[in-house]
């Protein structure tokens, strides 16, 4: 039987502001994405007492809780905490699975007998280290069971800052309580089939006889190994979205906007090596999808073939917009006399010497610029930990313990 | 900005830095990360200063210091 335990930071981004700025500890904390945003991303530990969640209006979180402090959120920092993380975890296992940005799973079968106290000994080192390296307000829950999902489910029993294991005696009394939609691959359309049956429950689920995909969530039987980085697969779409603070009522700065997004879109095929042929484009209700003959990472033509599919029906007052580029292809090679793949090459240097949109195009001046930024869900894993440096000290740690 | 900086056991800290027209002493400094802007790396510390939280940046190519963020401590 194998060991796994799934690590979890609580409320991760709202204690990494509480970490940074002490005089925030103990306060209810709500991290929005930028300033005049109207939407929780994160609430802190004690804003959650008041009920305020992940999704939350700034409107009903001061209702909830008008002392309420909102922050506006900072990636780059909570990413860099979770690099710390990754370094701190995979010293205790090589086989690691980043599952999201404050979410891992180890699997620990083999290294756990380099301590006496197992599994669980290690899980208190893990979180002694995480309080030193990270910050003393960091905290964690960290679950050790056999499979990845009753991990998962363990470190959700107790939090903030709990450690839970279940074994194969008591892990059916001890989720029989847990609401079905809690179960990682029990999502809405299968929550809805249940309590459509009058099932809320792991325990109510378990009377009833069900097909056999839902019985195996059910009763907890899926067992999925510990993904490692090599195991990681390539993406299969680069995009990027954005919400606008108001309503975008001029087609000149719908088009901006969406200049802004394919640049960082295809300088993030360029630092990925790929190019594509798909190219969409989503506004609000609007959307457009456009494929060429061949691959390109060119932004000024991916742009030209969205601005086009847009003039065609140019829709305002939106406030979303999308761009996303799909059949990728690895490795992609230009022709060496080509001058615009060679002009791309100088402004990727420039910005990757002086920091990102050192250089952009001209359409995009006078205005605000939307940079890059890490999502909580890490969807370019793959490229992140295959060709960053957390890769390389991922294995080296890999490699020593 | 001005700033004076430490460097012992093999470790840059921030002590005191001046930034218009006053005087800062840091106090603590509760988080330490690293920014990345394309390749170009910034060490970046949440300062305490008692009456202000500050984030200072250390650009890591050409050892420049920049004050980025700050807000009073009675958040």
């Amino acid at each position: 039987m194998r060991t796994i335990l799934h690590v979890d930071m609580n409320s991760y981004f709202a204690t990494a502001e509480q970490q940074a700025n002490p005089y925030l500890r103990g306060k209810p904390v709500g991290i929005i994405k930028a300033e005049g945003r109207g939407c929780i991303i994160a609430a802190s530990i004690e804003a959650k007492k008041y009920k305020i969640k992940t999704g939350c209006t700034v409107w009903d979180a001061k209702k909830l809780c008008p002392q309420i402090i909102l922050v506006p959120s900072d990636m780059g920092k909570y990413f860099a905490l979770t690099q710390r993380l990754i370094r701190i975890i995979s010293d205790y296992s090589p086989t690691l699975e980043v599952f999201s940005i404050d979410e891992m799973f180890a699997d620990v079968t083999d290294t756990q007998k380099l301590y006496s106290g197992g599994a669980l000994e290690m899980a208190l080192s893990m979180k002694q280290r995480v309080k030193e390296e990270l910050g003393e307000w960091m905290r964690c829950s960290i679950g050790i069971a056999w499979t990845k999902i009753l991990a998962k489910l363990a470190s959700e029993m107790h939090k903030p800052d709990g450690l839970t294991m279940l074994s194969p005696e008591n892990y059916l009394e001890e989720t029989k309580n847990i609401k079905v939609e809690e179960v990682c691959g029990i999502g809405r359309a299968r929550t809805t089939t249940l309590q459509s049956m009058g099932v809320r429950t792991l325990g109510e689920a378990r009377q009833l006889e069900l097909p056999r995909e839902i019985a195996d969530l059910v009763w907890l039987r899926v067992d999925q190994p510990v993904s490692r980085v090599e195991d990681l697969q390539p993406a299969k779409s680069v995009s990027r979205t954005y919400t606008a603070f108001s309503a975008l009522n001029a087609q000149r700065t719908v088009l901006n906007l969406v200049r802004n997004l394919v640049e960082e879109a295809a300088a993030k095929l360029r630092e990925m090596n790929m190019a594509g042929r798909t190219f969409c484009l989503f506004l609000d209700h609007f959307w457009a999808r456009k494929t060429l003959h061949s691959s390109t990472d060119d932004p000024q033509i991916i742009y030209d073939l969205l601005a086009r599919a847009y003039e065609q029906n140019p829709v305002t007052g939106i406030r979303q917009a999308g761009v996303s580029v799909s059949n990728l292809i690895f490795n992609y090679q230009f022709l060496i006399f080509d001058q615009r793949q060679k002009l791309l090459n100088a402004v990727d240097k420039i910005n990757q010497k002086y920091g990102v949109f050192t250089l952009y195009p001209a359409q995009l001046l006078g205005g605000e610029l939307i940079r890059p930024e890490v999502t909580g869900y890490l969807g370019d894993k793959y490229y992140r930990f295959h060709s960053s440096g957390i890769s390389s000290e991922w294995e080296k740690a890999g490699a020593t313990s | 900005m001005e700033i004076v900086v430490r460097f012992s056991q093999g470790k840059v800290k921030p002590e005191t830095f001046w930034w218009n027209g006053r005087e800062y002493q840091v106090e603590r400094i509760p988080l330490i990360f690293e920014r990345k802007d394309g390749g170009r790396k910034y060490l970046c510390f949440s300062v305490d200063c008692g009456g202000m939280i500050a984030e200072l940046v250390m650009d890591k190519e050409d050892l420049t210091w920049r004050l980025i963020k700050c807000a009073p401590s009675y958040t």
